[in-house]
């Protein structure tokens, strides 16, 4: 059955996402979503622009299976923040495997370097949680309770791989946002599947148009080449958070997070 | 008129021509005793409390789950306001970002500021908050966007910035109160602070506004938030006659479905802001300072969230104009307050500052709400005002709101009691004649008590932005 090839101009998302297609060449090895394995995204700001925007942050992320039933998160982000300043962001998030991962413990910490690598004074934060007995306690002083499922925001890029490729139903959720912000009645489900091409080159072609006494042959741009990908969306929607789409290929390997504004690209691009 | 034992707000510290003539040193940041433009503040013999500075972007009055508003959940928010005082009739000097933001800076109306449109410095003659209180022995942070002019500078005038850099508030308010969270936690308590933290949401709606269709389609991109869409608003399609430079204004690319997603998306961002004032409350508690810190909540200006149909800001309607304005500091000042009565503004935070801090305050033109925070009896002010459109003016009273534009036959006058939705313009009904003669008087009146400078960056003005 030829595959259908969708415009991503038509799908919620993909049409936000639609100039970084033809630079887009995402990985062929294979993937498992289960094991161990380490992506690299860019980080885009929207705003108010119409295209590719602003790549504001580096953010990577690294899995690796503990045991049958666990797996380790790391977390590094990288966003420049004014003339010669870095902001970094590193995490490291312990949880058991379940279709919405359980975390179990987590650390954060977050500083603000200068152009020599220097860290400004007084911006660094080093924190660490633990979820137990349906209790979060943050360094051993702060702590409250969360009812009913919860995962943290960060465990959601690892969990969109390994959920079924079809319509389930996962329980609503608490989301343990920027790893110490609850926010209540999260929802995770499975959106569309849709087949776009990637990679394709732009090359001037030539239409011909029909006059009322002739026809002309008018120069225009074109698309061509390119694969097709397939992908399957995931919506993420719930308290505090501007709804999220996150795109998975077949094999379960996270190319894209948008939520409109900030999207996550799979560093498998590059400007034409 | 203010109590006896209450700092004059309006006593004049030094002459306009000693804070002129020391301009050139001032608009060079410099703040040492040779060379700033204003005497130094008389500190009087008593522990001063720390003060947290906290101001969202875009964030409306009624958008807090506290102020009746059911389509946000604003836990944090409302934890602040059960500990304090949040004032009802709160309104922007300016209901823009860079206008209103140099009032709170600096206690001055933009045209005293020289910050009438976005984009503009503050003049060198007013001391901002962190000048001010620097030299009254406080260590003086900012964290966040500052928008007067640079968006998110990492050098201002009388503060250690925390750089956290620009863009959007989905990506930057995080890190601003992680960063402030940090400080909170590392900071040596020798001395006293006064932290500005500027979270950026739900500004970010602006976008979804001038994206249009492609962030806000014509069918509901998430099926699974249709019970979750806020109700239109009862004055979606009411156009009172107006001034012409208000008139001209209307946000016509939305039908009624995608209005309803739009307010969906302004109050999930509403949320997010209320998660990063939760972050910095919950650091003052752990570290022990929160007993001993004032905290004041802000926004510069709220949002159209399709009232009148409107988006953005920079109208005299309340969807615009009012915006909260809560102070907390259990144990030392009134918890669980809410003052309906007194008209109170952003140029109100520098003579309250300096009150609690027993420091006298510059030249301003705000009260402090120091006597109010305290529950004494007080005469108050009998209207405030904004600014609007550069030139336009707007009055508040205790019941009427008049607006008005230079040079534009068309005026405004809103009974705020019977008519909060403003939809019903009164300006030419015969029985109101004298309230808007009333309304021209005092703002003539109001117009010549104020100190106006020259508009500030003239030479380098760029062509003004869409978004604030």
């Amino acid at each position: 059955m030829p595959e259908t090839i969708s415009e991503p101009e038509e799908i919620f998302t993909l049409d936000i996402l639609e100039p970084f297609l033809p630079g887009f060449s995402p990985p062929e090895e294979p993937h498992q979503p289960s094991g161990d394995w380490r992506l690299q995204y860019g980080l885009y700001s929207l705003g108010a622009v119409r295209g590719i925007g602003r790549r504001v942050g580096d953010f990577a992320v690294c899995r690796q299976q503990r045991g049958p039933e666990a797996f380790v998160l790391d977390i590094q982000c990288r966003r420049p923040v004014g003339p010669g300043y870095t902001s970094t962001l590193t995490a490291q998030i312990e949880a058991q495997l379940a279709p919405l991962p359980i975390p179990t413990q987590w650390f954060w910490e977050s500083e603000i370097l200068d152009s020599a690598g220097s860290r400004v004074p007084g911006s660094q934060l080093r924190r660490a949680a633990v979820l137990g007995n349906g209790r979060v306690e943050i360094d051993g002083k702060r702590g409250f309770a969360v009812s009913g499922p919860c995962t943290l925001n960060w465990l959601l890029f690892e969990a969109v791989g390994r959920l079924p490729r079809a319509e389930s139903a996962l329980p609503d959720f608490t989301l343990l946002d920027d790893f110490d912000r609850p926010k209540p009645g999260h929802n995770l489900r499975y959106d569309k599947r849709r087949t776009v091409l990637v990679g394709q080159r732009t090359v001037p072609q030539t239409q011909l148009e029909e006059l009322p006494k002739g026809r002309i042959h008018k120069s225009v741009w074109g698309r061509t080449g390119g694969r097709p990908v397939e992908l399957h969306a995931y919506q993420h929607t719930g308290e505090g958070i501007v709804p999220f789409l996150y795109w998975v290929d077949a094999a379960g390997r996270l190319l894209f997070a948008v939520s409109g504004l900030e999207a996550f690209v799979l560093d498998s691009f590059q400007r034409s | 008129m203010t109590s006896p034992n209450r700092t004059d707000s309006r006593t004049t510290v030094a002459t306009r021509r000693q804070f002129l003539k020391a301009g050139a040193a001032a608009a060079a940041g410099a703040t040492s005793l040779a060379a700033r433009a204003w005497p130094a503040p008389a500190v009087l013999e008593k522990r001063p409390p720390n003060l947290l500075l906290i101001i969202s972007d875009q964030l409306g009055l009624d958008a807090i789950a506290a102020h009746g508003c059911t389509d946000a959940r604003t836990h944090n928010i409302d934890r602040l306001i059960s500990r304090g005082t949040t004032f009802i009739e709160s309104h922007s000097s300016s209901p823009v970002c860079s206008p209103a933001r140099s009032s709170m800076m600096t206690g001055c109306m933009p045209v005293e500021t020289g910050v009438i449109s976005n984009d503009r410095p503050i003049h060198p003659s007013r001391p901002n908050l962190g000048q001010w209180f620097s030299e009254a022995d406080y260590e003086t942070v900012y964290c966040g966007k500052w928008h007067l002019p640079g968006g998110y500078p990492t050098e201002i005038p009388g503060f250690h910035v925390l750089p956290v850099g620009g863009g959007q508030g989905d990506i930057v308010d995080g890190y601003c109160s992680r960063a402030c969270e940090a400080y909170l936690h590392q900071r040596s308590k020798d001395q006293p602070f006064l932290l500005v933290s500027s979270l950026l949401q739900p500004h970010d709606i602006c976008y979804w506004a001038i994206q249009g269709k492609l962030l806000v389609p014509p069918e509901l991109p998430f099926p699974g938030v249709s019970n979750r869409l806020p109700s239109l608003p009862p004055n979606l399609h009411v156009r009172p006659k107006a001034p012409e430079k208000l008139d001209r204004i209307k946000y016509e690319s939305f039908s009624d479905d995608q209005w309803r997603y739009y307010l969906y998306i302004y109050y999930r961002q509403v949320e997010m802001v209320d998660a990063d004032v939760g972050r910095m409350l919950d650091a003052l508690e752990d570290t022990g300072q929160a007993d001993n810190t004032v905290v004041l909540f802000t926004s510069d200006h709220g949002d159209g969230r399709g009232r009148h149909q409107h988006v953005s800001k920079w109208y005299p309607y309340d969807e615009a104009a009012k915006v909260p304005l809560v102070v907390s500091c259990p144990g030392r000042l009134a918890e669980g307050c809410e003052d309906r009565t007194h008209l109170v503004s952003g140029i109100d935070i520098m003579d309250t500052f300096c009150d609690l801090a027993g420091t006298a305050p510059p030249k301003t033109s705000g009260r402090s709400l120091l006597p109010l925070l305290e529950q004494c009896s007080v005469a108050w002010r009998e209207f405030v005002a904004s600014e609007h459109f550069i030139d336009g003016r707007m009055l508040r009273t205790e019941r009427f709101k008049y607006v008005r534009f230079p040079g534009d036959p068309v005026e405004q006058l809103f009974d705020m009691q019977a008519d909060p939705w403003e939809t019903n313009n009164l300006y030419q009904d015969p029985q109101y004649a004298t309230v808007v003669e009333d309304h021209r008087r005092m703002l003539a009146r109001w117009e010549k008590s104020l100190d106006p400078v020259e508009p500030t960056g003239e030479a380098n003005r760029r062509k003004p932005q869409a978004k604030g």
